[in-house]
């Protein structure tokens, strides 16, 4: 107890520019001996300077009211402020709220969103949110095929109720025909949003993530990112990918891009291309 | 009548057998974020139905990840049958919730698992009365 007083004093007498931040684990192990308020004054101060992982610890102190008043409006913010930093996790809380209305307005496009973000970051229970949406067209164009190639990700990710929701979908497909006269329609690039800057500088990695339609036949979706500082000839980045979300690694962390997504048919020919849609990484 | 009530921790003894069918209404995703949900059983069955599916994928899009919150699931029975198999059968059918509860990615450490068998019924009624809205499982939160 002493320990942990003594901890929250240090904190709470540092100025954030000058002070050296307690190490996580300091807060970690406040939380976990049920020192709520201790842990909530470490990760302030780590979550103030930028830090993520503070920042979603300091989400969930306030999404669950421990040491502090329950409070669903900061709990989204922190866990925003962690979502915007690439953490997995705090991207799917964020889309959980989203979706269910809980500390911010019902917003399922922005969970369809968020969902594809933290997906593309490996969290396999937002590609089984996500499946969700495409399955039943909430905040996504309503695509049975796109929900079964989340549902499968998902699957292989371990979350088993995922491949019941396959076996459903496939047999709803089985009633359906491809028609090979019907267009191709243009996927619609949503994350980043056009002319958006992201990213810190730190990484070159970055989700990219689209609406996909319904296609008149099976489909994969072709991602290519060109770097607009590049003129000689520019770089292109090209990747295949069965889900509507992907992380991709880009030849610098910062610079002007530019990328856009084909859907093409797997059977070959034909395909679809999205608007080219323009990001700064910085 | 029992009255003892039994609480297990994430032990799941899981079994299943046949299903048929009850008039209970499910209710299917939506925005809202509610205090409880319900899934609802035939008689004498333990298999959720495929229409309260949805149920479940709406309690585990509710459940934030990292989110150390116990979610409980309660299995109740209707008064027909032996007060101790139903004590049985209740404990069953909210093994069967938790276990699909767990396909859906949520951390089995995160249940706390009621089974009340016929007693603190949802629609009071004499002993030996078959009630659809009491053979149910309701997922809360705390």
């Amino acid at each position: 107890m002493i320990r942990y007083a003594l901890l929250a004093v240090a904190v709470f007498l540092a100025q954030p520019v000058s002070a050296a931040p307690q190490p996580l684990s300091d807060a970690d192990t406040a939380y976990e001996a049920g020192h709520f308020e201790d842990a909530r004054r470490l990760w302030q101060v780590r979550a103030d300077a930028g830090d993520p992982r503070a920042a979603f610890k300091l989400g969930l102190l306030y999404d669950l009211g421990q040491g502090v008043s329950r409070d669903p409006d900061k709990a989204y913010h922190w866990y925003l402020q962690a979502a915007e930093a690439d953490d997995p996790a705090a991207e799917f809380n964020v889309g959980v709220m989203n979706d269910s209305g809980i500390g911010v307005p019902h917003h399922p496009a922005a969970a369809a969103r968020w969902y594809a973000r933290s997906a593309a970051h490996g969290n396999m229970r937002a590609a089984y949110n996500l499946g969700q949406l495409y399955a039943t067209g909430e905040g996504v164009p309503r695509n049975p095929t796109a929900a079964m190639s989340w549902f499968e990700a998902a699957t292989r990710g371990g979350i088993q109720a995922a491949a019941q929701q396959m076996a459903e979908l496939a047999h709803a497909a089985s009633k359906r025909h491809p028609d090979p006269d019907e267009p191709f329609s243009a996927p619609l690039p949503v994350l980043p949003p056009d002319n958006a800057t992201v990213g810190g500088g730190k990484s070159q990695s970055l989700a990219l993530a689209w609406n996909a339609p319904p296609e008149p036949m099976p489909v994969r979706y072709f991602v290519q990112v060109l770097d607009l500082d590049d003129n000689s000839p520019p770089t292109t980045v090209g990747v295949y990918v069965d889900q509507t979300a992907t992380s991709i690694v880009l030849p610098s962390a910062v610079g002007h891009f530019a990328w856009r997504v084909y859907a093409v048919s797997r059977a070959g020919g034909d395909y679809a291309a999205s608007v080219w849609s323009h990001f700064t990484l910085q | 009548m029992v009255r003892s009530t039994l609480f297990v921790l994430a032990g799941l003894a899981l079994a299943n057998t046949a299903h048929g069918q009850t008039p209970a209404a499910s209710k299917p995703p939506g925005p809202a974020a509610p205090s409880s949900l319900s899934v609802y059983f035939a008689l004498g069955s333990t298999t959720v139905r495929p229409q309260d599916i949805a149920v479940l994928d709406h309690a585990s899009r509710l459940y934030r990840d990292g989110h150390p919150i116990v979610m409980i699931v309660s299995g109740s029975s209707d008064s027909t049958g032996d007060a101790s198999a139903n004590l049985r059968l209740s404990q069953e059918r909210a093994d069967a919730v938790v276990r699909d509860l767990v396909a859906r990615g949520i951390p089995v450490d995160r249940f706390q698992v009621l089974a009340k068998g016929e007693t603190d019924l949802a629609v009071p009624t004499p002993p030996r009365t078959p009630e659809p809205r009491n053979r149910n499982v309701q997922i809360t939160w705390r």
